[in-house]
């Protein structure tokens, strides 16, 4: 949950990167960090990696900057798809102020995406098991595939999201997309924050 | 070290000098990390506050089905290199939990000494909370989507 700390005017987020295992969730998390300057990689330090192997991104906080008076931090956390990956799923959810679904655009793994999603609300409840309401933003990857392996934006749609929530495809690897979907999920979430509607935002 | 809520560096680095400890991990009851020192992949921390919060949760279902709803305070595994002590501790943010790893430099006792001063600082330190509700601009939205503008490039 949003963590708001009045004495030293900080606000904290967590988005939570959801999908089928292999729909590009740690490549969207290196995307982001590749475009974002270094200084806004908020206490990120390169994890230490064996020799030729690439080390695995699961976690970037992003520092916003100063917004209104508050100096407002977004943790970005990708779930893991293997190792204590039940636990660390429902955990990490459980604190998810905003979640970008990941969903693979191939026709194959469409079974793969529902999957996911249904899993997804499953474990997205409290920290007393209730349901909980939470600004989710799509990203169909892996759009830069062959078309005739893809599923069109309508047909994703119409088995993934009937709530009509906002859709963006992308390529994680060209960093296409990726970007305007973040931005779209951290508006959604403070928005999410019912008082700043309330006084008339 | 790694802090997420920075009035716990000053009571953690007290309890690592003092007490010996080679890790520490200090997460909610959730599993959410608060702060970390001497672990270098994030997995492993990720890994670690689950495990951690999950045996304290189970530990505390034991203890009321042994009948000691008050439950056992801390969990200590201690090997032959290295041990382990858990324990959750009350904070004005709520339960948390400490994971802290020892070697024969140090000792239970130790441990167990200076995680007490510890999540008392802690429980002193922490700033009070303020609802969202209260303290929100009304232009935060629109300051917030310009900022996102100049952060990835749009504006």
């Amino acid at each position: 949950m949003a963590r708001l700390d009045a004495e030293r005017r900080e606000l904290a987020a967590t988005v939570v990167v959801y999908g089928p295992p292999k729909a590009g969730k740690t490549t969207i998390l290196h995307c982001i960090r590749d475009r974002v300057t270094p200084e806004r990689r908020g206490g990120f330090a390169p994890f230490g990696s064996d020799a030729g192997v690439a080390p695995l991104l699961d976690w970037l906080p992003l520092d916003l900057g100063t917004i209104a008076g508050w100096h407002a931090r977004v943790d970005l956390y990708a779930i893991p798809d293997q190792r204590h990956a039940d636990a660390t799923r429902r955990l990490i959810l459980a604190d998810a102020d905003g979640v970008l679904f990941a969903a693979d655009s191939q026709a194959a793994r469409l079974g793969d995406n529902v999957a996911a999603l249904a899993s997804l609300r499953d474990n997205l409840d409290d920290h007393d098991g209730r349901p909980r309401d939470v600004p989710v933003v799509f990203l169909y990857t892996k759009a830069d595939l062959p078309g005739e392996l893809l599923l069109g934006e309508i047909a994703m749609n119409r088995s993934l999201n009937p709530q009509h929530h906002p859709v963006f495809s992308c390529s994680a690897l060209r960093g296409e997309g990726v970007l305007e979907a973040l931005h779209a999920v951290i508006m959604l979430l403070m928005r999410h924050l019912a008082p700043v509607r309330e006084k008339g935002a | 070290m790694r802090v997420l809520e920075p009035w716990v560096a000053a009571p953690l680095t007290e309890l690592l000098g003092e007490s010996g400890a080679r890790l520490a991990l200090i997460m909610t009851s959730a599993g959410q990390v608060v702060a970390q020192h001497g672990f270098t992949r994030s997995l492993d921390v990720m890994s670690a506050a689950a495990l951690g919060a999950g045996i304290l949760a189970t530990t505390g279902e034991l203890a009321n089905v042994v009948g000691a709803p008050s439950g056992f305070g801390a969990v200590v595994h201690q090997g032959g290199q290295q041990g382990v002590w858990l324990a959750g501790f009350d904070t004005p943010r709520g339960r948390w939990i400490g994971l802290v790893v020892f070697g024969p430099e140090s000792s239970i006792g130790l441990v167990r000494l200076f995680f007490a001063r510890f999540a008392e600082q802690v429980a002193r330190a922490a700033p009070p909370l303020v609802p969202v509700r209260e303290v929100l601009a009304e232009g935060f939205e629109r300051e917030l989507d310009q900022s996102l503008r100049a952060l990835f490039g749009a504006g």
